[in-house]
């Protein structure tokens, strides 16, 4: 009996633990974002001053940048505090260190991606289509998929931002499109 | 020294005096007076005087034979009565009359020591003739007495916890009534006052404690009653914890009211339905979730006898038209009362005096077979039940925690207790809150829910709290619904909602925000956008992918666990979903302690997912991944169109009502896996997720666009270029078309009729194309345009030439 009242609790306790280990889906990958920032090298020349923050820019998709904002809340990266600005204006992509894409054509985002060219700033797409083939460095990948996400390490080299290979090892590799037009 | 020594001289002597001047004159008077008061049944007056004469002699079996029977008879100190009735029972056993032992069986059955009750219950039957009166009331005490042995012995194994000091003080705190999510808690608490050494009840209140760290207990004010005189109870709460139902009236007939409960305030009471209410006495109710059933207890003639439990159910056309006694298996020739129906509207709790109960009220509970059959009563047996009254349980949604009066651990006084049952009924419980505007604030609103099989019904009416915003809902599994949300100034609008088969509780946490569409802050609303969030809680499956993922972390559990618990508190404190920052809280503490524990949760997954990373564990990162909640927000707007607001509106028809709403909104269905997902993972593939194919604007004919939004850019005489001033509404126009990729753009550059042909339709190209390279230049796909170079408008005649040298901006929805 007493057994059985132990084997319940457990379960019980387990079931608790669901508030801690059950997240959703934008939760997951501010999650990862956050992460990104510490497994890329930026170039020495990214930031003007020490006190700069680490900015992470988000086109595309209100929702998402409300629940980044709450997870980064306080946090820092290389001592530099990280904030997170929803862009509107193509220009306001350069003071970012990371845009999020989401919710955007591909047509649309190849033309961002142009707009960028090979300044220092990390890219990353939620899920769309052809990203990395079209000169984007990170895109993550629909759920249940083999790896998490995307990396076009040439991309990123172009723009000489290192990516880890402990990152690299956990993603598909992705070239760029033969032809570009 | 000296001074202490005098006074200890004068003490005694006085206490000698007083003694011997009661045992000289007053002791007969106290005994006529003692006597007195017991002849009358005035127990509690009699029994200071029979103690007092106990004092100055104390071999006196009558008077112990007095004060026993005092004891009994009083309302609380019972068992203290025994070794008074012993005492008596020993030494003059053939003085006393028969009854004795029926008495003493009393005590002893209050103080769980059956066999002896049995035995002086047995002494009883053969002293006493058939036709004593008491000899029927033995009879039911005997069979209390065999049924608590039976009970005691199949004594289960439960977790029961007094709640803390904030709710039970030294007062007598009883009849507990929860919302079904069990953050409030309401309760009547009994104040007493102590003269010449016996506590009197003077006042009963009403009050509320929402749970977040602690209780935060405040009092229930009811207003507007008629007759101060009345007196007033609570006799019940509605599932979703807003409307209290009170019994009002006196000893020989009280009605039961329904109230609002609104800043702890009940102003308006409305009397139910003279088919609930009869002429006699209802005391209790309790609400089904679709509140269209009501469970009461009523002393009515036609019954089984003493109170019983009744049902009314509402009829298609919302009249209380059916009235039903809960038939033989549910009632007694004894009394029935408290019913409570779970919110999964099968199984009910009852407290009866009759069936198998261990003595006075015990605790049963019964299921619905069909229609109105019941099957045979369970008693919830110990330690909930007791020997004594055990009346007023209530069980949580999930069917895990239950709270009860008792007078456990302390004779004298009644408290609220919890009990952890270790049980899980399937059931969706929908904790939700509602918000409009920017910045987003509770808006006022009544949300309906449609069945979507019957389609006819509306369920149950729900009205979110305008102050916060929240609202609670609770539904059976593998259903699908329709929600149909009204807020002031918004178009109603339907949300479908899927609630999936489980055999598990689900917790659903919904955060529905509306938001009205404008161009520029002074235009009307040119459409509406809803966002949904549903974080849908599987339970089940989460609780065995955290075994294994967190299996080698033992040593990390327990500092894990207070984390939970704080978790917990936290999500049972609060029903806003932390998502969007938007916090609505009362008090600031609370939303500093969220703020914590949401800052908390995300430390552990940004450090889950860095260790992961580091040790390219990707096994971790696919569970983690495997077990997130995708989809969970549904963005949608709705444009109401330039010409046609009203087509868009689906026609519903629901009994007599016909009701025009936005069409509906499909929320995500949660992922019901059955097997643990790591079992799954075994079988993966890449998944492949249709993605959204770019649909191209250009082809769409004229008569397939839908126009939502129009306006104008005007030009000086023989210019191309935009003005300063349009720049806010471009930049506006902007926002929009990027966040809302299912609009298109047409573009119509158009020139004043003055002047050359050709040269004006150049004129038009050029102004169009400016509008169409400002978007462009801030990246909109050339795909969602159609510009077109109109050349020449209207005629010469035209008075205000300026008004024909424009750019038409369009915005458009595919029919």
């Amino acid at each position: 009996m007493s057994q059985l009242c132990k084997i319940l609790l457990l379960l019980l306790m387990f079931n608790l633990k669901i508030f801690a280990q059950q997240y959703t889906e934008y939760e997951l990958k501010s999650a990862y974002l956050f992460n990104f920032a510490k497994f890329v090298e930026f170039p020495e020349s990214t930031f003007s001053s020490s006190k700069d923050p680490f900015i992470i820019g988000v086109y595309g998709n209100e929702s998402f940048l409300d629940i980044l904002q709450n997870i980064i809340k306080g946090r820092t990266i290389n001592n530099r505090n990280v904030i997170a600005i929803s862009i509107t204006q193509p220009s306001e992509m350069l003071n970012c260190q990371i845009i999020f894409f989401s919710k955007l054509s591909p047509t649309e985002v190849t033309m961002l991606l142009e707009f960028i060219g090979n300044r220092p700033i990390l890219t990353v797409a939620d899920n769309i289509e052809d990203f990395c083939q079209n000169g984007g460095m990170i895109n993550f990948l629909p759920q249940h998929s083999q790896k998490r996400f995307e990396i076009n390490p040439n991309a990123a080299q172009r723009a000489k931002i290192s990516i880890s290979s402990k990152l690299l090892i956990l993603s598909r590799i992705v070239n760029d499109k033969d032809v570009k037009f | 020294m000296k001074w202490k020594k005098i006074l200890y001289i004068v003490l005694s002597l006085v206490l000698i005096f007083k003694i011997s001047a009661f045992s000289q004159g007053s002791k007969k008077k106290i005994q006529r007076l003692a006597e007195n008061y017991f002849d009358n049944e005035q127990f509690e007056k009699a029994l200071p005087l029979f103690l007092k004469l106990d004092s100055l002699e104390p071999n006196k079996f009558e008077t112990k034979y007095y004060i026993g029977v005092c004891y009994l008879n009083s309302e609380h100190d019972k068992t203290k009565g025994i070794p008074y009735l012993e005492y008596a029972l020993k030494n003059g056993e053939k003085y006393l009359p028969s009854i004795i032992f029926y008495d003493l069986a009393k005590l002893y059955h209050l103080n769980y020591e059956f066999d002896k009750a049995i035995e002086m219950l047995n002494t009883f039957f053969h002293r006493a003739s058939k036709s004593d009166i008491y000899y029927k009331n033995a009879e039911q005490l005997y069979k209390y007495c065999t049924n608590a042995k039976e009970i005691i012995k199949n004594q289960q194994d439960i977790e029961i916890e007094k709640l803390n000091s904030q709710i039970n003080t030294v007062h007598s705190e009883i009849k507990p009534f929860i919302s079904a999510d069990e953050s409030k808690i309401f309760f009547t608490r009994i104040y007493y006052e102590t003269k010449s050494n016996i506590e009197f009840e003077t006042v009963k209140k009403i009050y509320v404690a929402n749970k977040n760290k602690d209780y935060d207990v405040s009092e229930v004010i009811i207003g507007n009653l008629e007759n101060s005189k009345v007196k007033i109870e609570l006799a019940g709460v509605s599932p979703d914890g807003e409307v209290l139902f009170f019994a009002i009236g006196n000893d020989n007939n009280s009605d039961i009211y329904a109230c609002k409960l609104s800043d702890n305030k009940c102003d308006k009471l409305i009397r139910l339905p003279d088919i609930i209410n009869s002429p006699y006495n209802e005391t209790s109710i309790s609400v089904s979730p679709d509140g269209r059933t009501y469970y009461f207890s009523s002393n009515r003639p036609g019954g089984y006898g003493g109170k019983d439990i009744y049902r009314a159910i509402m009829d298609d056309n919302n009249n209380w038209s059916i009235i039903e006694n809960l038939g033989p298996s549910v009632n007694t020739e004894f009394d029935e009362d408290a019913p409570f129906i779970h919110p999964d509207g099968k199984t009910l709790y009852f407290s009866s005096k009759g069936h198998n109960s261990m003595g006075g009220y015990d605790i049963f509970y019964t299921t619905n077979i069909s229609k109105n059959e019941w099957k045979y009563p369970t008693n919830i047996g110990a330690p909930i039940n007791t020997p004594s009254d055990d009346i007023g349980f209530v069980i949580s949604a999930d069917g895990n925690s239950a709270y009860f009066t008792s007078s456990k651990n302390s004779l004298t006084k009644y408290d609220i207790y919890k009990a952890i049952l270790h049980k899980t009924i399937p059931l969706t419980l929908v904790k939700g809150t509602i918000l409009g505007g920017q910045p987003p604030k509770p808006i006022k609103a009544r949300i309906r829910v449609i069945d979507k099989e019957t389609q006819q019904i509306i369920k149950y009416v729900y009205n979110p709290n305008p102050k916060t915003g929240k609202y609670l809902m609770i539904f059976p599994p593998n259903k699908n619904y329709e929600m149909l949300i009204e807020a002031e100034g918004y178009l109603p609008q339907l949300v479908n909602i899927f609630v999936p088969n489980q055999t598990y509780f689900y917790e659903l946490y919904q955060e529905i925000f509306l938001k009205q569409i404008k161009i520029n802050e002074k235009d009307t609303a040119i459409g509406q956008q809803i966002r949904i969030s549903n974080i849908f809680y599987d339970i089940y499956n989460t609780a065995i992918t955290d075994s294994i993922l967190y299996a080698e972390e033992q040593k990390r559990k327990e500092h894990n666990d207070k984390l939970l618990k704080l978790i917990e508190n936290i999500i049972v404190e609060t029903d806003s979903l932390n998502l969007s920052g938007i916090q609505i809280s009362n008090a600031d503490e609370e939303k500093i302690s969220k703020d914590k524990i949401m800052a908390q949760r995300y430390n552990r997954l940004i450090e889950n997912i860095e260790t992961a990373i580091e040790k390219t564990d990707s096994t971790f990162l696919k569970i983690l991944d495997a077990n997130a909640i995708y989809n969970s927000v549904t963005d949608k707007t709705f444009f109401y169109g330039v010409e046609d607001k009203d087509n868009q509106l689906t026609k519903i028809i629901i009994g007599n009502d016909t009701l025009y709403a936005l069409p509906s909104v499909n929320t995500a269905k949660p992922l019901v896996i059955n097997t643990p997902s790591v079992i799954q993972l075994e079988l993966d593939t890449i998944a492949k997720i249709p993605q959204k194919k770019e649909f191209d604007f250009r082809s769409v004919p004229e008569n397939k666009r839908r126009y939502v939004y129009i306006n104008y850019i005007f030009y000086k005489s023989g210019k191309a270029d935009i003005e300063k001033k349009y720049f806010s509404m471009l930049k506006n126009i902007l926002e929009l078309i990027k966040y809302n990729d299912d609009l298109g753009i047409e573009i119509n550059g158009c020139a004043d009729p003055i002047g050359d042909d050709q040269k004006n339709l150049e004129l038009s190209k050029q102004r169009a194309n400016n509008v169409y390279k400002y978007f462009i230049d801030n990246f909109i796909s050339p795909r969602r345009f159609i510009v077109t170079a109109k050349g020449e408008i209207g005629s010469e005649k035209y008075e205000d030439l300026q008004q024909l040298r424009r750019t038409e901006i369009k915005l458009f929805e595919v029919k």
